[in-house]
């Protein structure tokens, strides 16, 4: 046996036997619930430590699964391996039958099945709808014509058919992305960057720091659309402006790069907190 | 014809949106369009499945490297598939149950003649041609100088007849109309009509006089059908076994005719569903604490004592509060409270716990079987109601336990990867460098509570130099003028990237062959 097997074995082999342990003694990933009058909830620990909560076998199953899921993918830190691909072949299923079944229940069945037959809908799914058709109901038939074309994709020929509800959605988008970050991401930002250079403060005084403040505001903003102004070679002023542009940019990326480990970490710490905490009951 | 059309559908709805983004008018063909992305989107993620279906069902044929895997996630996404639109394990939702009603089904066709209401009037018209309220549309009409109302007006329906037009004497006549369209004396706030449920429907147990009463609205025999069986249906008998009962167990007032306990049998035996406030009166059968005496507090303490071990001064004076004041709180809630400090101070035995909690124990349990009673004795309307993500259900299982560990584990992986991209490519050989290197640096420690104690010694004149200051500072200044400048550009960029697609400049989108 090599000895990186060896190792990996005595490894797992101690962490079985850790696991065997804690299952026999605190019972590990055990969850309870209270029944309430919407049905099983989670249990808090008073009623748990009262004995009036239930042992819940499915969710016990569950809290296993998700720990087992989470070191599996966990495991391709070390390199890729069946445990990894299996639990990836998973999310790849699960996820796309998710977002299917969001899809269904929240937009399809609202507002294109029950806007088309209101009272069909209303007598299973939406007990809450009104049963009466709205004055221009036939206008989703339009968007049931373009999903079925879309859904033609699928068959063999006529892929082409499905150009028309892609060429929808794509205008919809551009239409839509147009007048929004115009209004949202240009526009509002230019207003929000037109900042008083020499500001006094209440009393009268002048505000040295916020006046400083804002010039390196507004500085920096012109800098960096100057670097983003390709039209003009960067020589002279415009290559010395746009080099302190890039300054700039660089302190982003940098305070984006450190935000985005941290969001990464963050959740790492999650992860490890639900193995440690919920499964394990280590802390 | 391919390529034509699809030009034309993307330049048309795109200037709808940018229209109607300028012209009030015109605001509602873009709200429509929004709805019809909305939908097109929806069906994207069906197409998006069947993709998923056919690649992988593909492989799994050739059998290709891997195909294990496919069968895998075809497996996975076969029974998230199923489970969540079948709503599996998903209870009705609470406010479409009707509970403690009984329903029976009946066409608003088939409501006999005498549940017909006549007030003399004149349903008034919009100036902008709106209809009347879909709530009572298909039960009024105009006839012979005369406004009629087929079956009974509910109290919402009513409201949305007023609001309908806003003038003194239309509500006069809404009133009017409503007053009409009641049923008799006898069944008054017993029976009603729900025109949307198509239901004919009655709250408790339905008495011979109340059958009575309604068979004699009309000898029409889909009537006649529709009254026997909501009488049948109505007086239901659900027995729930109970072994034993509260102490001070008493029948609400408004179950007294219909629920009894047979001692013999040990069931709780009910005639007729339960609504939501007679179950929670039922299950209020617990009076609230009284508070002890100084000599009722001894004889408690030396009994629980007497079961373990003695309490400590800290847990004597916590029981001393808590049982000498009023506490709008059952005995159970109370001692579990006091259990709960207890154990907190100092520690219990088994036997004192057992001890302790053993009231609020037979509450939570009395509660579980008025529940079981409730839920037995409910007819249920919509079984497809419910929640399709409800907690407990199997499709909120695979969310919770599948979906969500593992794309939140896939996330965190990336800090690792991350991390060491960054130590593989991150040097300091420039400007440039130093000063992301740098940021990134001061942002991490900034983040940390490590950061913050770091630079914690430094005096107040120099507190600008605070690690988590200049996190700040960096955030405010730098990063938010290099964010704007950014986002101007992809805004520019996203613009004219619009308008071309718009324009038809930039074809891309549609591929390069006829199909």
């Amino acid at each position: 046996m090599k000895r990186e097997t060896l190792i990996w074995t005595v490894v797992l082999v101690a962490a079985g036997l850790f696991l065997a342990y804690r299952s026999a003694t605190n019972g590990v990933g055990h969850v309870y619930v209270d029944q309430t009058d919407i049905g099983w909830r989670t249990a808090s620990p008073e009623n748990v430590v009262a004995g009036t909560a239930a042992f819940s076998l499915s969710r016990t199953v569950g809290t296993w699964v998700a720990a087992l899921f989470t070191l599996c993918i966990l495991s391709f830190l070390y390199r890729d391996n069946p445990f990894y691909k299996f639990a990836e072949a998973v999310v790849v299923g699960v996820s796309a039958a998710y977002w299917m079944v969001v899809a269904f229940w929240t937009t399809l069945i609202p507002n294109l099945l029950g806007k088309l037959w209101p009272a069909w809908i209303q007598s299973w799914a939406m007990p809450g709808l009104s049963s009466v058709r709205e004055p221009l109901w036939y206008l989703y038939l339009v968007p049931l014509g373009l999903g079925v074309m879309l859904l033609w994709r699928l068959a063999p020929k006529g892929a082409w058919i499905s150009r028309w509800p892609l060429a929808f959605t794509i205008g919809a988008f551009a239409g839509l992305r147009m007048v929004s970050f115009i209004q949202a991401d240009f526009l509002s930002q230019i207003r929000n960057s037109i900042l008083p250079l020499i500001v006094f403060a209440e009393n009268g005084a002048f505000d040295f720091w916020t006046s400083l403040r804002h010039v390196l505001i507004v500085g920096s903003i012109l800098a960096s659309l100057v670097y983003f102004f390709f039209s003009i070679e960067h020589k002279g002023v415009i290559g010395k402006v746009s080099k302190v542009g890039i300054w700039v940019l660089m302190i982003t990326f940098g305070a984006a790069f450190g935000y985005t480990v941290m969001g990464r970490i963050a959740l790492l710490a999650i992860r490890l907190e639900f193995l440690f905490h919920d499964w394990l009951g280590l802390t | 014809m391919k390529r034509t059309v699809p030009l034309l559908i993307t330049a048309i709805v795109g200037f709808i949106f940018v229209v109607s983004f300028f012209t009030p008018a015109a605001e509602f063909l873009g709200e429509l369009a929004a709805v019809w992305f909305d939908i097109l989107a929806g069906i994207a993620f069906i197409l998006g499945g069947g993709n998923l279906l056919k690649v992988h069902l593909k492989k799994i044929s050739d059998r290709q490297a891997g195909w294990g895997y496919s069968g895998v996630t075809i497996l996975a996404f076969v029974a998230t598939l199923v489970v969540g639109l079948g709503k599996f394990g998903s209870p009705p939702a609470p406010k479409q149950e009707f509970y403690g009603e009984t329903f029976a089904t009946l066409p608003l066709e088939a409501l006999p003649e005498s549940l017909v209401a006549r007030v003399p009037g004149q349903i008034p018209e919009k100036e902008n041609g709106e209809p009347l309220p879909p709530s009572v549309r298909r039960q009024i009409v105009q006839r012979d100088g005369q406004i009629e109302f087929r079956g009974w007006m509910l109290s919402n329906q009513k409201h949305d007849l007023e609001e309908y037009k806003d003038r003194r004497a239309w509500r006069k006549t809404v009133e009017a109309l409503y007053e009409a369209a009641q049923p008799p004396e006898p069944l008054r706030g017993k029976v009603a009509y729900y025109t949307d449920h198509r239901a004919l429907s009655f709250k408790g147990a339905m008495t011979d006089s109340d059958r009575q009463a309604l068979l004699a609205l009309s000898d029409e025999p889909v009537w006649r059908q529709a009254v026997e069986q909501l009488y049948e249906q109505s007086r239901k008998v659900t027995r729930v076994r109970v072994s034993w009962l509260p102490e001070s167990f008493a029948v609400p007032e408004s179950l007294r005719d219909r629920l009894r306990y047979d001692a013999q049998t040990k069931e709780l035996v009910l005639q007729g569903p339960l609504s939501a406030d007679q179950r929670d009166a039922l299950k209020k059968q617990f009076p609230d604490a009284e508070p002890l005496s100084a000599k009722q507090r001894t004889t408690f303490r030396k009994k629980l004592e007497s079961l373990g071990r003695p309490l400590n001064d800290e847990q004597a004076k916590i029981l001393d509060r808590l049982l000498s004041q009023p506490l709008p709180e059952s005995v159970g809630e109370r001692n579990k409270l006091l259990g709960l400090a207890l154990l907190e101070h100092g520690g219990l035995t088994k036997e004192q716990c057992d001890s302790l909690f053993a009231p609020y124990r037979q509450e939570v349990a009395w509660r579980a079987k008025v529940l079981e009673l409730f839920h037995a004795a409910h007819q249920v309307k919509y079984p497809w109601s419910g929640e399709y993500r409800a907690q407990g259900s199997p499709f909120w299982w695979l969310y919770e336990y599948a979906f969500k560990p593992l794309t939140a584990t896939m996330f965190a992986m990336l800090a690792f990867y991350v991390a060491s991209a960054a130590f593989r490519a991150f040097r300091a050989k420039n400007v440039e460098a130093i000063l992301l290197l740098g940021t990134a640096f001061i942002i991490l420690l900034g983040r940390t509570f490590a950061g913050v104690l770091l630079t914690d010694w430094l005096p107040d004149s120099l507190a600008g130099l605070k690690i988590d200051n200049l996190t700040v500072y960096i955030m405010q200044v730098f990063n938010t003028a290099g964010n704007r400048a950014i986002m101007i550009g992809i805004a520019l960029g996203i613009a004219s990237t619009s308008l071309k697609v718009l324009l038809g400049v930039d074809r891309s989108y549609l591929g390069s062959g006829g199909e």
